[in-house]
C-alpha cells in the first residue's frame, strides 16, 4: 500500500512517515504542495491513499484534493489534516471530495484506523 | 230680596272646600271655556257660566255672553242653586219668587230664563255652579238637562284634576326642595371635611399656591416656618429665589412640565432665608379649569431635613462601625502575630534544649514549658481562626499527610495532661484506615486536640478514647469516622443542642471550674463543616460523652510516597549548600542559625532587605529563606527584585507568621516557590529545604501537576514506537525547529508583519500537538485580529510563548539526556 503524505511541519512529516512505514506502508512524503502535485501527476496510478495538510507552501491542500479527484483513478481515499478545527473549513474540504478530516493534534493509531477503514471500503 | 239662610258651620266648611281648589281669581283656561261654549250651544242660550262661589261673590272661572268677571252673591241666581243637589230651572224669572226681585230681572231686557247645576266636590260641599241664562223665557228639553248635568260633571272633573295636579306639583316641589336641602347639607359637610383636611394639611405641611409660571400667590405659615421667610418676602416672587444657582436650569424644565399639566412629586432641596438647604418631600399639583387649562399650581411639602440628616448619620455610623471592625480585625491579626513570634522563639528554644538535655527532671520541666507554649499557641490560633471565620477568610488546605503522624502529634501534646489525671488515654485505628490522605492535617489536629482536650478536662477518672474507622466512598475518597468518647461528667440533655454554639458551656460555672473560652467546640464544628464533614454528640450525664465526626478525605494515590521517603531519609548531601536567611527578628535569626548549623548548611543572615541585596550580588546561594516582614523591603518586594532584576532562579521559601491562604498565594504570585508558616517545626523546615534542593528546580507538588501538563509525550511515543534514537532525533528536531520559529515570530513582530506572524504560529501548533504542549498561546497569536492589531497583547503573548518554550525545553532536556 502506497501513501502520499503532504505535511509542511518537518517533525510531523518525519515522525508520521516513520510511523506509517513501521505499520508496513510505503510512504512518499513532501513538505510543499507543488512537489506533491508534480509527483501526483506522474504516479497517481500506484497510489492508494493521499494524506495532506491544508496550509502548505506553494500550493494548498485544497489544490491537492482537487487534482487528486480529477485524475483518471479518482476514488483514491483522501485524508485531510488540519489544526484549524473550524467547521466551515471541514465542509469546504468535504465538498472538494475529501473522505476524512482529522484535527491536529491526533493520535496516530486513530489515523491508522481511518486509513484501514477507507482501504477496506475501496 | 230673598236670601237663603245658611248654616254658618256648614258654610265655613264649604268655603274651606272652595279655597282648597285654589282656583279663585286664576286666569281663564281653555278647557273650561270650551265647556261653557258647549253648554251655550246645547242649551241654545246666549250666556253660559262656570263659577265658584265664596262667601261674598260668584266668581266666573269661565263665561260666555256676559262681560263682568264676577257678581256679588246676593245678586245671583246661583246662591239658590248651591243649596241644592239637583238642577235648578227657572223658566221665567218674573214669576219665580226666589228671584223676581233680583235687579238683573227687574232691569230692562232682564234675565228670564235660568238653569243651574251645583258643582259638588268630593267631600259633598257645593263649591260653585254651572249655569245657562237667557233674556227669553224658555224650558230645557230632557236631553238638554242631561247635557247640563254631564257638562257640570266634566267641569267638576276638571276642577278635581287641577287640584290634584296642584297637590302633585306641591308634593313634587316639596320633594325637590328636600332633595336640594339634602344635597346642600352634603355639600356643606363635604366642604367642611375638605376644610378640615386642608387645615390638617396646612398644620403639618407647607402649602403654597403658585401661578402657572411659578410665581407665589399664597403661602401658609408652615411653609414660611420651614424656610424662615415672612409672607411679604415671598408673595409675588418666583420659586426660583429658593434655589441654588446650579439648579435653576433644571427648575425651568420642571415648571414647564407643571404648566403642561403634569403633577410632580419628589424630594426637593430649597434654600432657607439664611441660605441653609432645607430638604422637603413635595408634591406639585396643577389645578385645571373645565377646559383643562392649568390655572395654578398647589405645592404641598413636608420638611424632611431631619430624616435626611438621620440617614446620613446612620451611614456615617455604619462606616465608622465598618472601619472599627476592620481595625479590630487588623488588631487581632497584628496582636496574634506579635504573640506568635515570641511563642515561636519559646517553643523553638525549648525544643533545642529538649534535644540536648539528658537529665530526666529538667527534661520533664522543659516538656511542661513546651506544652504550655503549645496551649498558648492554640489559644492565639483559636482567636485568629475565629476572626478569620467571621471574615469568611478561613481556607482549608489540601496537602498529602499521614493520618497516623497527625494522631501521634495530637497524642504527644495531650498525653501529659491525661497522665496527670491518671486517665486511660488511648487511640484505636482500624486497619482499613488509609495511611496517606490528602487534606488539612493541621485543621484535623486542631479539631482532635479540642475534642480530646475537652474530654480530658471534663473526665476525673476512667478513660478518654479516640476510635478511627474508614468507610471507602469511591476510588478517590475515603470517609473517615472519628469518635472521641470519655467517662466524664457528661452534658445535660437540655444543653446538648446548644453545645456547639459560641460561648456555650454546659453549666454557668463550667468556665470557672474548668476554664476555657467556650470557643473550641464552635470552631471545631465550623472546621469540620468547612471540610465537608458532620459532627454529632451523645451524652449521658454522670457517665460520659461521645463526639463523633466524619470527614471525607481524598486518598493519596501513592505517587508521592516514595518521594516523601526520600526526603525522610535525608539522603541528600548538604555539603557546599549555601542558604541566604532574610530575617529581622533576632530570636528567629538565632533559632534558624542553630537549626541550620546542626544540619551542616552554610548560610548567611541578612537582617534587612538592603543587606540581602548586597549578599545576593556578592555570593552564590542555593536557596533563600525569606521573612515577609522586614523593616525596609518586605519579602514580596525583595523576591520580585531577585527574580526580575537579578534573574535569579534559586528556590525562595517564605517564612511568615501570617498564615492565611491569601498570603500564601501572594507569595507564590511574586515568584516564591514555597511557604512555611511560623512557628514551624524543624522537621518541616528541613523537609522543605530538602525538597527544594533535591527536586532540582522542578516545582513543588502543586506546581508539579502543572508541569505534567506542560508536555504529554503519548503521541510522540506512539509515533516513534520504541526506537529511542529516532525519538531523540525528533525531540532535537522539535527543539531546533521551535527555536527557529520563535526567532521568526519575534522578527515578524519587529517588522510588524502580523499575517506572517500568525501563519508561523499556526505552523508551530502542529509540532506542539505532537509533544502534547498547550497550544493556547499559539492560538492567541494565530488569531490576531489583523484589522485592529493590539501590539501590547501580541508582545505579551510572545513573551509567554518564550516562557512556555523554555519550560518545554527544560523538560525535554531532562527526558532526553
Amino acid at each position: 500500500m502506497h501513501i502520499l503524505l503532504v505535511e509542511d511541519d518537518e517533525m510531523l512529516q518525519k515522525s508520521l512517515s516513520y510511523f506509517l512505514k513501521a505499520n508496513s506502508f510505503t510512504v512518499t512524503s513532501f513538505t510543499n504542495g507543488k512537489d506533491a502535485l508534480d509527483f501526483l501527476k506522474d504516479n497517481h496510478t500506484n497510489l492508494d491513499v493521499v494524506i495532506t495538510d491544508l496550509n502548505l507552501p506553494f500550493a494548498g491542500g485544497q489544490q491537492i484534493i482537487h487534482n487528486t479527484r480529477n485524475l483518471q483513478q479518482s476514488d483514491i481515499p483522501i485524508i485531510v489534516l488540519t489544526s484549524s478545527g473550524v467547521e466551515s473549513t471541514e465542509l469546504e474540504v468535504f465538498d472538494l471530495g475529501a473522505d476524512e478530516f482529522i484535527t491536529k493534534p491526533f493520535s496516530p493509531s486513530v489515523l491508522l484506523k481511518r486509513i484501514q477503514k477507507l482501504l477496506a471500503r475501496n | 230680596m230673598n236670601t237663603p239662610n245658611l248654616d254658618p258651620a256648614q258654610e265655613i266648611e264649604r268655603l274651606k272646600t272652595v279655597l282648597s281648589y285654589n282656583m279663585l281669581d286664576t286666569p281663564y283656561e281653555k278647557e273650561f271655556d270650551e265647556l261653557t261654549r258647549l253648554l251655550s250651544l246645547i242649551c241654545n242660550a246666549p250666556t253660559a257660566i262656570i263659577s265658584l262661589i265664596d262667601d261674598k261673590r260668584q266668581w266666573y272661572k269661565s263665561k260666555t255672553g256676559i262681560t263682568v268677571p264676577e257678581t256679588p252673591l246676593e245678586e245671583t241666581f246661583c246662591q239658590h242653586t248651591i243649596l241644592q243637589d239637583e238642577l235648578v230651572e227657572i223658566s221665567d224669572a218674573r214669576f219665580d219668587e226666589r228671584v223676581n226681585k233680583n235687579p238683573h230681572v227687574l232691569a230692562k231686557d232682564g234675565i228670564r230664563f235660568y238653569a243651574g247645576m251645583p258643582l259638588k266636590a268630593e267631600n259633598g260641599h257645593n263649591i260653585g255652579t254651572v249655569c245657562v241664562v237667557d233674556n227669553e223665557p224658555k224650558q230645557l228639553n230632557p236631553w238638554q238637562k242631561e247635557a247640563v248635568k254631564l257638562i257640570t260633571n266634566q267641569a267638576m272633573h276638571l276642577f278635581e284634576s287641577k287640584k290634584k295636579n296642584q297637590v302633585l306639583g306641591n308634593e313634587l316641589e316639596k320633594i325637590l326642595e328636600e332633595k336640594v336641602e339634602k344635597t346642600r347639607r352634603q355639600l356643606r359637610q363635604k366642604e367642611s371635611d375638605y376644610k378640615l383636611l386642608l387645615d390638617a394639611i396646612k398644620i403639618t405641611s407647607g402649602v403654597v399656591e403658585y401661578t402657572p409660571d411659578g410665581t407665589i400667590k399664597k403661602v401658609n405659615q408652615q411653609y414660611l416656618n420651614f424656610l424662615g421667610y415672612t409672607e411679604e418676602e415671598l408673595i409675588g416672587k418666583s420659586e426660583a429665589i429658593l434655589l441654588t444657582s446650579d439648579k435653576q436650569k433644571e427648575n425651568t424644565a420642571f415648571w414647564e412640565d407643571l404648566k403642561n399639566g403634569r403633577a410632580k412629586s419628589s424630594r426637593i432641596k430649597r434654600l432657607g432665608k439664611n441660605r441653609t438647604p432645607i430638604w422637603m418631600q413635595a408634591t406639585y399639583n396643577p389645578i385645571k379649569d373645565l377646559d383643562q387649562k392649568v390655572t395654578g399650581i398647589i405645592q404641598i411639602a413636608q420638611d424632611i431635613s431631619k430624616e435626611i440628616e438621620a440617614v446620613r448619620a446612620i451611614k456615617e455610623a455604619k462606616n465608622l462601625a465598618e472601619t472599627l471592625n476592620i481595625q479590630k480585625d487588623n488588631f487581632i491579626a497584628n496582636v496574634s502575630h506579635e504573640i506568635r513570634t515570641p511563642i515561636h522563639a519559646v517553643l523553638g528554644f525549648t525544643n533545642l534544649l529538649l534535644d540536648i538535655e539528658k537529665e530526666p527532671e529538667k527534661k520533664e520541666y522543659l516538656q511542661a514549658v513546651n506544652t504550655a507554649g503549645d496551649s498558648l499557641l492554640f489559644l492565639v490560633n483559636d482567636i485568629l481562626d475565629l476572626s478569620k471565620m467571621e471574615a469568611g477568610m478561613l481556607q482549608i488546605e489540601h496537602n498529602n499527610f499521614k493520618l497516623r503522624d497527625c494522631i501521634h502529634n495530637v497524642f504527644a501534646i495531650l498525653k501529659l495532661k491525661a497522665r496527670q489525671k491518671n486517665l486511660d488515654f488511648q487511640c484505636e485505628i482500624q486497619k482499613n484506615v488509609p495511611e496517606q490522605l490528602i487534606g488539612d492535617s493541621n485543621r484535623l489536629g486542631q479539631i482532635l486536640i479540642n475534642l480530646l482536650g475537652n474530654a480530658i478536662k471534663f473526665t476525673e477518672k476512667g478513660s478518654v478514647k479516640l476510635e478511627i474507622k474508614a468507610t471507602p466512598k469511591d476510588n478517590k475518597t475515603s470517609l473517615i469516622n472519628f469518635e472521641v468518647s470519655d467517662t466524664g461528667i457528661g452534658i445535660p440533655a437540655e444543653k446538648l443542642e446548644h453545645i456547639f454554639e459560641r460561648f456555650a458551656q454546659a453549666g454557668n460555672n463550667t468556665a470557672q471550674k474548668y476554664g476555657g473560652t467556650g470557643l473550641g467546640l464552635n470552631i471545631s464544628k465550623q472546621l469540620i463543616e468547612k471540610q465537608n464533614g458532620v459532627v454529632s454528640v451523645k451524652s449521658i450525664p454522670g457517665s460520659g460523652t461521645s463526639f463523633t465526626f466524619q470527614i471525607p478525605f481524598l486518598k493519596d494515590l501513592g505517587k508521592r510516597e516514595e518521594f516523601n521517603k526520600k526526603l525522610e531519609k535525608n539522603t541528600f548531601s548538604v555539603e557546599n549548600i549555601n542558604i541566604l536567611v532574610c530575617e529581622d527578628n533576632e530570636l528567629n535569626q538565632k533559632l534558624i542559625k542553630i537549626l541550620l548549623q546542626e544540619k551542616g548548611f552554610d548560610f548567611s543572615i541578612a537582617q534587612n532587605g538592603e543587606k540581602a541585596l548586597e549578599l545576593i550580588q556578592n555570593e552564590s546561594f542555593d536557596l533563600v529563606l525569606m521573612d515577609l516582614q522586614m523593616p525596609d523591603y518586605n519579602g514580596l518586594e525583595l523576591t520580585e527584585i531577585f527574580r526580575n532584576r537579578f534573574k535569579l532562579k534559586l528556590p525562595i521559601i517564605a517564612l511568615t507568621a501570617n498564615s492565611t491562604t491569601a498570603e500564601k498565594q501572594k507569595c507564590l504570585n511574586v515568584g516564591m516557590d514555597d511557604y512555611l508558616s511560623k512557628p514551624f517545626r524543624k522537621e518541616d523546615l528541613f523537609l522543605k529545604i530538602n525538597h527544594w534542593l533535591t527536586s532540582n528546580l522542578i516545582p513543588i507538588a502543586e506546581k508539579k501537576t502543572d508541569s505534567e501538563k506542560i508536555i504529554q509525550l503519548e503521541i510522540l511515543d506512539e509515533l516513534v514506537g520504541d526506537n529511542e534514537n529516532f525519538r531523540n532525533e525528533m525531540i532535537n528536531l522539535f527543539i531546533s525547529q521551535t527555536r527557529e520559529m520563535l526567532l521568526e515570530i519575534k522578527a515578524f513582530f519587529e517588522k510588524e508583519e502580523f499575517l506572517h506572524l500568525a501563519q508561523s504560529a499556526h505552523k508551530l501548533k502542529t509540532s506542539f500537538g505532537i509533544i502534547g504542549a498547550n497550544p493556547e498561546i499559539l492560538s492567541n497569536l494565530e488569531n490576531i485580529d489583523l484589522t485592529s492589531v493590539n501590539k501590547g497583547e501580541i508582545q505579551e503573548n510572545i513573551k509567554r510563548l518564550g516562557v512556555q518554550i523554555d519550560e518545554i525545553f527544560n523538560i525535554l532536556n531532562d527526558t532526553n539526556p
